[in-house]
C-alpha cells in the first residue's frame, strides 16, 4: 500500500466508524465503559478487555474491534479518577498520578487535574497512535524475513524482559513466572504430532487451556480475593471544580507531553511491558529533568502530565510488536490478542497480507476512541468521579459473577470454570510473595508459538542449533537474552562494578 | 505483597514448590515419545513432543534453585522460623483468615457444587446474597455466624452431589435440587433480615441494598447472555425456564 492508498483507506476507515450510529453508541459506550472500570480500585485494564470479550463474542468484526480497542483506552485513562479524587490508584499504571493529583485534589484543583490528565492522556493516544502507522508496517517488513528461530527467541525474550522488569522482587521470580505459562501453554495436544501433554487422561484438557478465561482468572479472583479480604474503606472525595483544562497549561507543558508520549511508545512496543512502567519511567525523567523538581509530589503539572501521556501512549506502542508480530506489548494487549484469534484474527507478519489495511482500521479506532475519552472526560468527570462512591463490598462480588459467567461464555465447558478458579487462587498466592503476573500472561499467550517455532526451526536444520548464532537478529536476542539472564546474577552485578571501579581509576 | 522483611522465608517454601514443579514437569516430559515412533512416525529428539517441556522444567530448576540460594543467602531461614514460631500457637481463625475464607468458600461452592446442582439463577443469587452481605455489613460476628451457616450448607450439598444422591433426587421430580437450592437462599435471606432487623438504621439501608443487588443483578446479567448473546447457562432450571416461556412468548 502506498501513502496515498494508506492515508485514504485510514479516513475511509475513520469515516465508516463515524457514519455508523452502533459504531458511535459502542464507541462512547465502551469508553465510557473503559474509565469506569479503571476508575474503581482493583478493575484493571486487562479484566475490562476480558470481560468485554465475552460481549463481542456474537459481534461483527468492526463492532468488537471499536468495543476492545474503547474499553482499552478509557479503561488506561480511567485510573487516574481513583488517583486524584480519593489517592488509590484504579489501575497501577494511575500509581504515579496519585502522587501528584491528590496533593492537586486536596488544594481543591481536582478539575484541574482531570483536565490536565485527560487532555495529556488524549494526546499521548494520539501520538501512540501515529507511532503504529509508522512503525508497524516498518517491523512487519522486518518479521517477515524471521524464521522459525526467531519467533522462538522472540517468545523467550519477551518472557525474560518482562520478567526482569515487572518484577516486584528479584527478577528471577519474574522469569520463573514466565516459564510456569509457557508450562500451562504445553497442556493439551501438541501442535506438530498432537500428543497429548500434560493432560493426565482428562480429555477435556486435550485441547489445551483456554487463554481467555485462564486470563480473567488470573486478573480477576486475585483482585476479588485481594480487595474483599482487605475490607479497604473508600475514603472521602475531594470536589471537582472547572475540569477544562487551560491551553496555556498545555501550551507550556507541551515539551513533557512530547517527551512522556515518546518514552510510553518505547516502553510498550517492548514485549510484555506495560503502562505502569511506562508510567512510572516517565514520571521518574519528569522528576530527573525538572528545572522544579521540589514541586513533585506537592502536585506538580508536569508529573501529572508525565505519568499520564505515558501509560496512554503506551497503548499504541503495546500494538505495534502485536498487529506486526503477533507478540503483545502489555498484559491488556495480550488479552486483546486473545480477543483477536476468537474473532479468527491472527496478528503477525502475514495480517496485512490477509486482511490489508487491518493496521490503519485500527489505528483510526485509537484516534477516535481517543477523542471520545476526551468528550467523556471532559464533560462527564463530575459524573463519572461517582462511581468512585460505590462500596467495592458490593462491586466485587459482581465482578466475580461476570467473571464466571464470562469465562463458561466463551467456550461453553464447565471445565474453563474449573480451571479458572484454582488459577486464580494460585495467582493470587504467588503474587502476595512477589511473583508478578505479566511474564505468567506472555508466558500462556506464546507457548504454543514458541514450541511450535522451536520444533519447526530445528527440524529444518536437522536438529543443529548453529541458526541461533548464524541468524544476525538470532544472535543479537540470545545476547540480549543472555545480558538479561547475567544482569539478575549477583556474580555479574559485583563483575560489573568491579570493571566500573577499574575504568574510572 | 507480604512484608519484604518476611518475604525471603516464603520464598524457601514457594521456591520449593517450584522445584519439585520442574522435577515433576521433567519426569513426566520423560514419558513422552523422545526419538522413538509414535502414531506411526519416527520422531526425532528435536522435533519430539517433549522437547520445550524438557527446556521449562530444567528453566524451572534452575529459576527455583536461584531463589531458594538468594533465600538462604539473606536470612531466609532466620526469617522462615521466626514465622514458624509466630505462627505457633496462635489459632489460624484470624480475622483476616475469616475475611478469606469468607471470598473463598463461595467461590469454589459456586463453581465446584452449586454451578451443575442449581439453576444457575438460584446459584448466582445464592453467592451474590453471601459475599455482599458478609462484607458490606462490616460485621465480623456476621461474617462468622454466616460462614458457619454457609459451612453447614457446603458440607450437606457436598454429600449430596458427591453420592450421586442430588441426580437420584432430581430423577424423582425434575426440580427436587431447585427446591433444595430455594431453601438455601431463603436461609441467607432470613439470616440477612434477622441480623438488619437487630441493628441500626445504617445496617437496615444496606441490607435493602443487598438484597436490591443479589436478586436484581442476575435478572440482568442472566437474560443479557441468554437471550441476546445466546449463552446456555450451565444449568438451566426452573428459573430460567420460567424467564425462557415469558421471551419466546413476548418475542
Amino acid at each position: 500500500m502506498n501513502i496515498i492508498q494508506s492515508f485514504t483507506y485510514f479516513f475511509s476507515s475513520l469515516g465508516q466508524v463515524i457514519t455508523d450510529p452502533v459504531s458511535i453508541l459502542l464507541l462512547f459506550g465502551s469508553v465510557m465503559m473503559g474509565i469506569i472500570f479503571g476508575a474503581l480500585p482493583g478493575l484493571t485494564a486487562t479484566l475490562g478487555v476480558a470481560l468485554l470479550t465475552t460481549l463481542t463474542y456474537g459481534m461483527q468484526l468492526s463492532h468488537a474491534l471499536v468495543s476492545l480497542m474503547g474499553i482499552y483506552v478509557g479503561a488506561v485513562y480511567g485510573g487516574s479518577y481513583g488517583s486524584i479524587m480519593i489517592n488509590i490508584p484504579g489501575t497501577a499504571s494511575a500509581a504515579a498520578t496519585a502522587l501528584e493529583g491528590y496533593p492537586l485534589s486536596k488544594r481543591g484543583l481536582a478539575g484541574k487535574a482531570l483536565g490536565l490528565t485527560t487532555t495529556a492522556s488524549a494526546i499521548g493516544t494520539v501520538v501512540g497512535m501515529f507511532f503504529v502507522v509508522i512503525f508497524t508496517p516498518l517491523i512487519t517488513k522486518l518479521s517477515l524475513q524471521f524464521t522459525s528461530f526467531e519467533f522462538f527467541l522472540l517468545a523467550f525474550f519477551g518472557i525474560m524482559i518482562s520478567g526482569s522488569i515487572s518484577c516486584p522482587d528479584t527478577p528471577q521470580k519474574g522469569w520463573l513466572c514466565g516459564f510456569f505459562g509457557l508450562f500451562l501453554a504445553m497442556i493439551g495436544r501438541d501442535q506438530l504430532q498432537t500428543y497429548p501433554r500434560f493432560t493426565f487422561g482428562i480429555t477435556s484438557l486435550e485441547s489445551g487451556l483456554e487463554t481467555v478465561p485462564v486470563l480473567i482468572g488470573a486478573f480477576g479472583i486475585p483482585q476479588i480475593i485481594q480487595v474483599l479480604s482487605d475490607n479497604r474503606a473508600m475514603p472521602k472525595q475531594n470536589k471537582i471544580d472547572r475540569v477544562l483544562p487551560s491551553w496555556k497549561a498545555i501550551g507550556r507543558n507541551i515539551k513533557h507531553i512530547v517527551r512522556s508520549a515518546l518514552i510510553g511508545v518505547g516502553i510498550g512496543a517492548v514485549p510484555g511491558i506495560g503502562e505502569d512502567i511506562a508510567a512510572w519511567v516517565s514520571y521518574g525523567t519528569a522528576k530527573k529533568t525538572s528545572k522544579h523538581p521540589e514541586e513533585f509530589g506537592n502536585g506538580s503539572e508536569e508529573g501529572i502530565i508525565a505519568s499520564e501521556t505515558a501509560n496512554n501512549s503506551c497503548i499504541g506502542g503495546a500494538m505495534i510488536p502485536l498487529l506486526s508480530m503477533g507478540i503483545p506489548g502489555s498484559p491488556p494487549a495480550a488479552m486483546l490478542l486473545g480477543a483477536l484469534l476468537l474473532h479468527g484474527i491472527a496478528p503477525g507478519p502475514m495480517l496485512e497480507v490477509e486482511r490489508p489495511g487491518f493496521t490503519l482500521t485500527v489505528s483510526a479506532i485509537l484516534l477516535l476512541a481517543s477523542i471520545s475519552m476526551w468528550i467523556i472526560g471532559i464533560l462527564l468527570a463530575k459524573q463519572v468521579s461517582k462511581i468512585l462512591k460505590v462500596p467495592s463490598q458490593l462491586l466485587m462480588p459482581i465482578v466475580g459473577v461476570l467473571c464466571i459467567i464470562g469465562s463458561y461464555a466463551l467456550g461453553l465447558k464447565a471445565i474453563n470454570l474449573y480451571l479458572m478458579v484454582p488459577m486464580g487462587i494460585i495467582t493470587y498466592l504467588i503474587t502476595e510473595r512477589g511473583y508478578p503476573i505479566p511474564p505468567l500472561v506472555i508466558g500462556v499467550i506464546l507457548g504454543n508459538m514458541a514450541d511450535a517455532n522451536l520444533r519447526r526451526g530445528l527440524m529444518v536444520s536437522k536438529g543443529s542449533l548453529l541458526p541461533f548464532i548464524q541468524r544476525p537478529v538470532c544472535l543479537i536476542l540470545v545476547i540480549i537474552i543472555i545480558f538479561t539472564f547475567l544482569s539478575g546474577t549477583s556474580f555479574f552485578k559485583n563483575f560489573l562494578s568491579k570493571l566500573k571501579g577499574k575504568i574510572i581509576k | 505483597m507480604i512484608d519484604k522483611e518476611k518475604l525471603r522465608g516464603s520464598d524457601l517454601v514457594s521456591g520449593g514448590i517450584f522445584l519439585v514443579v520442574g522435577i515433576v514437569i521433567i519426569a513426566m516430559a520423560l514419558q513422552m515419545p523422545l526419538s522413538d515412533s509414535f502414531g506411526g512416525v519416527q520422531s526425532q529428539w528435536y522435533v519430539s513432543p517433549a522437547l520445550l517441556p524438557l527446556v521449562i522444567g530444567a528453566c524451572l530448576i534452575i529459576l527455583s534453585i536461584c531463589i531458594i540460594v538468594y533465600a538462604l543467602k539473606n536470612g531466609g531461614v532466620e526469617q522462615f522460623k521466626k514465622s514458624l514460631a509466630e505462627k505457633k500457637g496462635k489459632s489460624i481463625v484470624t480475622d483476616k483468615n475469616l475475611r478469606m475464607a469468607a471470598v473463598i468458600l463461595p467461590l469454589c461452592t459456586l463453581v465446584y457444587v452449586h454451578l451443575k446442582a442449581f439453576d444457575f439463577y438460584l446459584t448466582i443469587t445464592i453467592y451474590l446474597l453471601f459475599s455482599t452481605s458478609v462484607f458490606y455489613f462490616e460485621d465480623m460476628e456476621f461474617l462468622k455466624k454466616s460462614l458457619k451457616l454457609y459451612l453447614v450448607q457446603f458440607v450437606v450439598m457436598v454429600i449430596l452431589v458427591a453420592t450421586g444422591l442430588s441426580k437420584t433426587l432430581n430423577k424423582l421430580f425434575f426440580a427436587t435440587m431447585d427446591i433444595v437450592g430455594f431453601i438455601i437462599l431463603i436461609s441467607l435471606t432470613v439470616n440477612v433480615v434477622l441480623f438488619a432487623k437487630r441493628s441500626d438504621d445504617v445496617i437496615k439501608k444496606k441490607r435493602r441494598i443487598v438484597l436490591l443487588i443479589s436478586f436484581l443483578v442476575p435478572l440482568l446479567v442472566i437474560p443479557l447472555f441468554r437471550y441476546a448473546l445466546r449463552v446456555p447457562m450451565p444449568k438451566e432450571g426452573v428459573i430460567i425456564n420460567v424467564m425462557s416461556q415469558i421471551y419466546y412468548s413476548l418475542r
